[in-house]
């Protein structure tokens, strides 16, 4: 082990402010100066013409912006200057969705997620199936196919890279699949607000709708607040990420079942063997937990009313909550932009490329369709 | 011409085959000394780090199993390369952590050998998906002689 | 580099892809509950009447 990796997180911190700075800066330029210009520039005669039809805010700015700085300025690879600060952009997001934790009440938790879990249950069996069935057809090996029904059903690159190592699947077979899902992930962050807003969707029916047919929910959250940039209870966001969440907390189950399945009937190794238990213990994301404190807090009042609709108007505190969650979460994704390599996305290729585009697209569309008919339906926060 | 050293990608698999008969038979007719190189690629961190929301087990547990099968990779490599250079004087073997493309690009800039030879889909056998493109590039970003068969 | 002939030391000491300036990723997930609970704890002060 290295020195560098021994002088822990304090350590290191200096070394990545210059990266935290640009993360920072940017999205201070972007809110303060690009953000009001594009609403004040007159473009065809018409003030405001670039957010009216971009639909561009400062999310979708952001990760724009990320995704130029490294494929654009620093010509495909983070510099080793900035490389460190772009870390922390984890850091920020699992922050940002810790304080989401101050939309909901305990109660509203309940009924979004039981909804969630109906409509990311129906999804599971039907992209596991397909999954299944074109993996078959196109003669992909098992391992393959166990990392794809799991990235295609639960949630994209987080579940293939828990997945790959539980059925030995190899590097390259699990770079071609992560290229897929990022790819198809980005395309749709980037053309459902378009979407959402070009057939009226309000923000219940497009959380729900992006929270089930993105594929890799790492570009969930970004979707959401590309289509509406407020953060409150009852927002797309405030929907799409109980989605992503139960998505996340699954990942243990699905591993274990998938293991499961692509052991039947083989041998396996002495001293692989895991039980659910170690994979829960192993794979479970400990962010939530703070998410779900959070909700505690909000629903017993610690910090005052929570604004929630037909209730009193959110206190001083929450607000400020939310409006730093939008600087949290803007920072966040610029990182995550710069994480976003074009050189890989365009060499995907092979049958992962084949199976995720039919898997992922039917999914997509298939998902619209069906929060479409249950529009009435769905329960409202 | 100079009668430099010659540096070959080695990959452990069948897509070195042709690159390494080349480069050894060159060191062999002309006496120059050859290196085989295997980059052990570190972009997997980048190459995930979309992926905001896994757990300790799931990311770093991927990371170090991808890294497994380079190790093991690496080492079919070395025994690639050191069966088919038992015969010849100067050659040596290196193991370098790195991007493939970045790692033998910055080799050839330092003046460490003065052909690169390289197979058309070398280290594509545990590689991301942008090393498809790594001859290519190698082509264009290498000053010296770069031979890819 | 010619004299650096491979071996499983050369192997071991390359250096380790990491994704987090924390330890591991399970650090970082108690590193966002604490920073949260220090922002929380700021805004908390910033808005007492």
């Amino acid at each position: 082990m290295s020195v560098a990796e021994d002088i822990g997180f304090f350590g290191k911190l200096p070394k990545a402010l210059p990266g935290l700075a640009l993360l920072v800066g940017t999205m201070v330029v972007i809110r303060f100066w690009i953000e009001p210009w594009m609403g004040n520039a007159v473009i065809l005669d018409q003030k405001g013409w670039l957010i009216k039809v971009t639909h561009l805010n400062y999310i979708l700015l952001g990760i724009i912006m990320g995704l130029l700085y490294r494929n654009v300025l620093f010509g495909g690879k983070l510099p080793d200057v900035f490389a460190d600060g772009f870390k922390l952009s984890r850091l920020f997001i699992k922050t940002g969705i810790i304080l989401l934790g101050s939309l909901y009440t305990v109660q509203a938790i309940i009924k979004l997620g039981s909804m969630a879990i109906f409509l990311i249950g129906g999804f599971v069996v039907l992209s596991i199936v397909m999954v299944l069935w074109l993996g078959k057809l196109l003669g992909m090996d098992r391992s393959m196919t166990g990392v794809m029904a799991n990235a295609c059903s639960i949630c994209g690159v987080s579940a293939a890279v828990a997945t790959a190592p539980a059925v030995e699947a190899k590097a390259t077979h699990v770079a071609y699949a992560i290229a897929t899902i990022l790819g198809f992930g980005i395309l749709t962050m980037f053309i459902s607000p378009f979407i959402g807003h070009a057939l009226g969707l309000n923000d219940l029916q497009y959380g729900a709708w992006v929270g089930t047919g993105i594929l890799n929910s790492g570009q969930v959250l970004a979707a959401c607040l590309a289509f509406n940039p407020n953060v409150a209870p009852g927002t797309a966001v405030s929907v799409g990420e109980i989605w992503n969440i139960m998505r996340v907390i699954s990942i243990p189950f699905a591993v274990f079942a998938v293991t499961v399945w692509y052991w039947a009937g083989k041998e396996q190794p002495e001293g692989t063997k895991k039980s659910l238990s170690t994979l829960l213990l192993e794979k479970f994301p400990v962010f939530v937990l703070g998410f779900l404190g959070m909700v505690l807090l909000t629903s017993i009042g610690a910090f005052g009313d929570a604004g929630i609709k037909g209730g009193p108007p959110a206190s001083a505190t929450i607000k400020m909550i939310r409006d730093w969650m939008q600087w949290i979460f803007g920072i966040g994704l610029v990182g995550m932009g710069g994480y976003i390599d074009f050189k890989e996305l365009a060499q995907a290729g092979g049958k992962p490329l084949k199976v995720g585009l039919l898997v992922g697209a039917t999914k997509y569309v298939l998902a619209l369709i069906v929060v479409m008919i249950i529009r009435d339906h769905l329960v409202e926060i | 011409m100079s009668q430099g050293g010659i540096a070959v990608a080695v990959d452990g698999s069948q897509a070195s085959d042709g690159a390494l008969d080349y480069a050894l038979g060159l060191a062999r007719t002309e006496g120059r000394s050859v290196t085989g190189v295997f980059v052990l690629d570190t972009g997997w961190a980048d190459f995930i780090g979309n992926d905001w929301q896994s757990a300790a087990g799931a990311r770093q547990g991927f990371l170090d199993y991808i890294r497994g099968q380079l190790e093991v990779q690496a080492e079919a490599a070395r025994a690639q390369f050191a069966g088919a250079a038992a015969d010849v004087p100067n050659a040596s073997f290196s193991v370098i952590p790195g991007d493939p493309l970045e790692a033998l690009v910055s080799i050839m800039a330092a003046g460490e050998a003065d052909v690169l030879v390289a197979g058309a889909q070398v280290f594509q056998v545990c590689g991301r998906p942008s090393l498809k493109r790594l001859a290519r590039n190698l082509v264009k970003r290498v000053k010296q002689q770069v031979v890819i068969i | 580099m010619a004299e650096d002939k491979i071996g499983s030391e050369t192997v071991a000491s390359a250096a380790k892809g990491k994704m987090t300036l924390f330890r591991d990723d399970r650090q970082e997930d108690i590193g966002a509950i604490v920073f949260s609970a220090l922002l929380v704890a700021i805004i908390v002060l910033l808005t007492m009447k």
